[in-house]
């Protein structure tokens, strides 16, 4: 869905803003009424083919990047802060963190995770998890650079656009959170040898051998500068 | 004292007796004496021959094996420049007057001064930072300037410190001379002079070789094993459970439509070639040939994971397009009709997996996969 | 005391005069000269890399469990040859630095053959008497290519294994004798158990050997003939202008040698190559995209893609669609570059001995042609890529590929016109300016005054317009 549309959506009147004391049931309602439409009902993500209306959240635990997300609208989110109190906000990330989150992201493994994202994942995301190409119109694999563990958790589960969904009976909630601990690492790996050339692989590095060869043979001009075979 | 008459002869040896007229120790013992000394005397002249033979022998080894003469003195001293050098013509290309000579010199010997203090420097960097652990990027820098700033002064070297001069000499004639080729054919064919039946034995030299090489072949033979029914295998077995790479098996449960999952029969979990892949899809959109109707019972899916066009795992798989998607080369299947290749460079499709669910819902395999699995191959069709 | 080293080995060896004449041979100067220097020093310096690497490496597929420093692979099962590749990356002091290093000139190595080779393309040096040493340096093409191919292979690595599994797929793409010769090399179907101690077998003692040996010869035949020359005064095919090997040209060429051994350093401690603990040990269920062999097998990557799923049913058998692009191409484009030589001489009648070379300008059709084979390989190397170009330009690759498919004919016709078209222009105005030359000056050209350095037999004058 367009930007504008969600703003349209979001910016109906909020008929239950001006109560005293919010609670958890008031969360539920106030995602129901503002969230569920893009969220989906149990905060378990929606998406058509080429783009992404919102996020699974059935990982966040994070209230403080729920509040995060309310405040500051992040990528094609509105920002709720002129509809939603601080009490409200409050309300509504308790339940999501609380009610809505029921992927734990506890009892990971690096190198599992590695091994599982490789079987997996790698063949869209690349080993270094910066993308990969799909052969579709203009859609491909985008890299996960900038996603939190609650985000590539929730994704695993919920399969956004052309990604497949992957079930507890494929990969289990502990593999699940493996997996988001193996992105998390490869988002700032450590790089011993030097500049990774975006990790693009041997392609970069034909590119880099034949631009060093051409300094080596401005050093043969400069040795025999002057002669004229 | 006796009577008998003595004849002349017996005369002599009757002197003889005569004068022996008593045996006497001492004149025994000086004819052992005397005769002992006949024979030392004897002896040393045969030795005294021998060795004088041995000497002869010895001296004219020696003339034929004597070592060469040590080097003439002086030979170690100074060396004089000749008065003619092959160098003489060549063409002197450097600065004509001398004040540039100079200059050149100067800023020559400074350029390589420079350079070989920086390589110095990094050198001593390096080890430092070799044993005290350092990075790859210090260690990297370190040592290629070590070796780049030998290298530059070297160059600077050649081309300020070195006259620069230019020569011309004559290209060597690459045909040899008639007579030289008539010389070497002559030599080449005394091999052949003295041999009778140089046809047979030439047919026997190349069979031999023949042989022997057909050896070498036979040893490099066993580098590998002959291609075996492993090529042509169907891999799954009737009744054989899906199994994910944890070996859980899998139910009509398992997946929702969209979803997928990489399963392997159960005698061979995480196999490269026997690897599956397992889609769930709505049965509805399903446009598989009539024979295989009940393969996907539920709109479960199973085809080879082993792309058929050069054997990289079809690891892809978009469910809004029902497409499997090879990340090699970028080969599409569509997976609502059997696996067909819609683009990109496969032209097989991939093998399919028949399948049912049993009375608990396990998905289990009815029977092998509809072709032979990976790259095509020559007698693939048979 | 050098001197004094020399006279103690003349006592012994004699060989004062030969040497003396070793130091005169005659080398003309020119940088394009150097570059087949560049390649033979890449090679001393992978042998000399190669030596420390071989010390570590363990080539064994027997499997192990990883409880090295790098703890995103801890508890993993892997080869023993991934592991020792990992120990020498994090575990041997500079280990990752000669690696990198190895790695890097290698391709540094075969990017100058193959500059190398069109130096010699172009300025037509593969005339008689140099053609024996054509085949013998193509030769060494193809070892040097299939080393770094098998050098690669050998850690055991996600990304090398997925491009052992395309060259299986390719030799199994033989008619007749594919599978047999599959199950050769490759001991069974791959991964199969022993190929690494096989490939290490062929990437450290056979092929280097064949590689030192055809060098050997290669410049032996270079040393007894006698290098080219451009042409210029005192330039014929009588003689040879140059500098002498002691001091000047022993001088510039350990300079370079240095210089290349630098900057191949410099590479290896900046610039990360094959990062093996990213890709991870090779998992046959696992694979990644873009999976593409290094840059000089690219080519036949580019037309691996690029050709159509096109099967050859003959009656009952099979040739599949790989056996196309992947061997029958690569195996007729040096074909065609073997078999060069031999055509240009039958194209041009001219068997005589050329010791002077031809300008690129001075030969259009071998210049165009050559330049539309070069955008040819060109091309099809930036097919091999193309599903990172159709990442980056957020384009889908299979629109890319179609347009690729139209350029890979268009690109080289067009080159060759526009090519063909510059060096007919370029000698013409040659002619021109030679007439020109001819009437003004009515002596014949001298040979310059010293200091101020050859010049070029014919002068090119800007004409005033």
């Amino acid at each position: 869905m367009s930007a504008p549309l969600l703003v349209a959506i979001a910016a109906t009147p909020c008929i239950h803003g001006q109560q005293a004391k919010p609670s958890a049931s008031e969360g539920e309602v106030i995602f129901q009424q503002q969230c569920a439409k893009c969220h989906g009902d149990r905060g378990q993500g929606r998406s058509a083919l080429v783009s992404i209306a919102g996020p699974n959240l059935q990982a966040e635990h994070d209230t403080g990047k729920v509040l995060t997300a309310i405040y500051t609208g992040p990528s094609h989110m509105p920002i709720f802060s002129y509809l939603l109190s601080v009490p409200q906000a409050n309300a509504v990330a308790k339940y999501v963190t609380q009610s809505l989150a029921v992927i734990p992201l506890t009892g990971g493994n690096l190198s599992e995770g590695g091994e599982l994202f490789r079987v997996y994942c790698a063949s869209c995301h690349r080993t270094a998890v910066r993308g990969g190409p799909l052969a579709f119109t203009g859609v491909n694999a985008p890299q996960l650079t900038n996603k939190s563990r609650a985000l590539i958790a929730g994704a695993i589960r919920w399969g956004p656009g052309p990604m497949p969904k992957f079930p507890p009976a494929v990969l289990s909630d502990e593999q699940v959170a493996s997996v988001a601990d193996y992105v998390s690492y490869m988002q700032h790996p450590p790089n011993p040898g030097g500049r990774p050339l975006h990790f693009i692989g041997p392609v970069a590095e034909g590119l880099a051998a034949w631009v060093f060869l051409f300094l080596v043979l401005g050093g043969t001009m400069w040795i025999e500068k002057g002669g004229e075979g | 004292m006796s009577d008998k008459p003595v004849d002349p002869g017996d005369a002599r040896a009757a002197e003889e007796t005569g004068a022996k007229k008593e045996p006497s120790l001492t004149r025994d013992l000086a004819r052992l004496g005397a005769s002992l000394w006949h024979f030392a005397g004897a002896m040393v002249s045969i030795g005294a021959d021998l060795l004088e033979t041995a000497r002869n022998v010895e001296q004219k080894v020696d003339a034929l094996t004597s070592p060469l003469p040590a080097d003439e003195p002086g030979i170690d001293g100074p060396i004089a420049p000749p008065a003619e050098t092959d160098r003489d013509s060549d063409r002197d290309l450097g600065p004509a007057s001398a004040p540039a000579r100079l200059r050149r010199l100067r800023w020559g010997t400074a350029f390589a001064f420079s350079a070989f203090a920086a390589a110095i420097v990094a050198g001593i960097g390096f080890i430092c930072f070799y044993w005290t652990r350092g990075t790859n990027e210090q260690l990297g820098v370190t040592l290629a300037i070590a070796l780049g700033g030998t290298g530059c002064a070297l160059v600077f070297y050649a081309r300020w410190l070195i006259r620069p001069t230019e020569a011309i000499e004559p290209r060597p004639e690459l045909s040899s001379a008639e007579e030289e080729r008539a010389a070497i054919a002559h030599t080449y064919r005394s091999a052949a002079e003295d041999t009778h039946r140089r046809t047979l034995l030439q047919w026997m030299g190349a069979m031999t070789v023949g042989v022997l090489a057909a050896g070498v072949v036979s040893l490099l033979r066993s580098l590998g094993s002959n291609p075996d029914q492993t090529l042509y295998s169907r891999v799954w077995k009737h009744g054989e459970r899906l199994m994910t790479i944890d070996s859980n098996p899998l139910t009509i449960h398992s997946l929702d439509t969209g979803g997928t999952a990489i399963v392997f029969p159960e005698s061979s979990v995480g196999s490269e070639k026997t690897q599956t892949v397992l889609i769930r899809v709505n049965p509805d959109l399903l446009q598989l040939p009539s024979a295989r109707s009940d393969w996907a019972p539920l709109g479960y899916l199973a085809y080879s994971r082993v792309c058929t066009h050069a054997g990289c795992a079809v690891g892809m798989y978009e469910a809004e397009q029902n497409l499997l998607l090879c990340p090699c080369h970028q080969s599409t299947f569509d997976v609502l009709r059997g696996a067909v290749p819609t683009s990109g460079p496969a032209a097989r499709p991939l093998p399919q997996l028949p399948l049912y669910a049993d009375s608990d819902g396990t998905l289990r395999a009815g029977g092998g996969f509809s072709e032979p699995t990976g790259p095509g191959f020559w007698g693939i069709d048979d | 005391m050098i001197e004094a080293v020399g006279r103690a080995l003349d006592r012994r060896l004699g060989m004062a005069r030969f040497v003396r004449e070793a130091m005169n041979h005659v080398f003309p100067d020119h940088w394009s000269f150097m570059i087949g220097e560049i390649a033979l020093y890449a090679f001393a310096i992978l042998v000399i890399t190669g030596i420390y690497l071989a010390l570590f490496f363990n080539a064994s597929d027997a499997e192990v469990v990883y409880h090295g420093s790098y703890h995103a692979l801890d508890g993993l099962r892997m080869s023993a040859a991934y592991e020792s590749s990992l120990h020498l990356s994090f575990g041997v002091p500079a280990g990752l630095l000669i690696r990198q290093m190895h790695h890097w000139a290698a391709d540094i190595f075969i990017a100058a053959i193959v500059a190398h080779l069109a130096r010699i393309f172009f300025t037509a040096a593969y005339r008689r008497p140099r053609e024996l040493n054509w085949l013998i340096g193509l030769t060494l093409l193809v070892l040097a290519v299939g080393n770094g191919f098998f050098g690669y292979s050998l850690l055991g690595d996600l990304l090398s294994g997925a491009g052992l599994r395309v060259g299986y797929a390719i030799l199994l793409s033989i008619p007749v004798a594919g599978p047999w010769l599959a199950f050769l090399v490759f001991g069974g179907t791959v991964p199969a158990n022993g190929m690494t101690p096989h490939m290490y077998a062929m990437h450290v003692v056979v092929i280097p050997a064949l590689i030192s040996l055809l060098l050997g010869i290669h410049l032996a035949i270079i040393w007894r003939q006698r290098h080219t020359n451009y042409p210029g005064p005192g330039r014929t095919n009588r003689t040879i202008v140059g500098s002498r090997l002691w001091p000047s040209y022993a001088a510039k060429s350990l300079g370079l040698f240095f210089l290349v051994f630098g900057v191949i350093a410099m590479m290896g401690g900046l610039f990360q190559i094959d990062p093996v603990w990213i890709y991870g040990p090779y998992n046959p269920v696992a694979i990644i995209p873009g999976a593409q062999p290094d840059w000089y097998l690219g080519w036949v990557e580019g037309a691996i893609r690029l050709f159509p799923g096109v099967n050859l049913h003959l009656g009952h058998w099979l040739v599949p669609e790989l056996f196309f692009p992947g061997l029958l191409f690569p195996a007729l484009v040096f074909l065609a570059l073997y078999l060069w030589p031999f055509f240009a001489e039958t194209l041009s009648l001219d068997d005589r001995q050329h010791h002077v070379l031809l300008l690129p300008w001075q030969q259009p059709f071998n210049t165009a042609f050559g330049c539309a084979v070069f955008m040819f390989l060109l091309v099809l190397l930036v097919a091999g890529a193309d599903d990172f170009i159709a990442v980056m330009t957020d384009s889908s690759v299979v629109t890319l590929r179609t347009l690729l498919r139209i350029l890979v004919f268009v690109i080289p016709a067009l080159t060759f016109v526009v090519v063909y078209w510059l060096c007919l222009r370029r000698r013409a105005r040659h002619a021109q300016d030679k007439v020109a030359d001819e009437a003004q000056s009515t002596v014949p050209q001298e040979r310059p005054q010293a200091g101020e350095g050859p010049s070029l037999g014919f002068t090119v004058r800007v004409r005033p317009d």
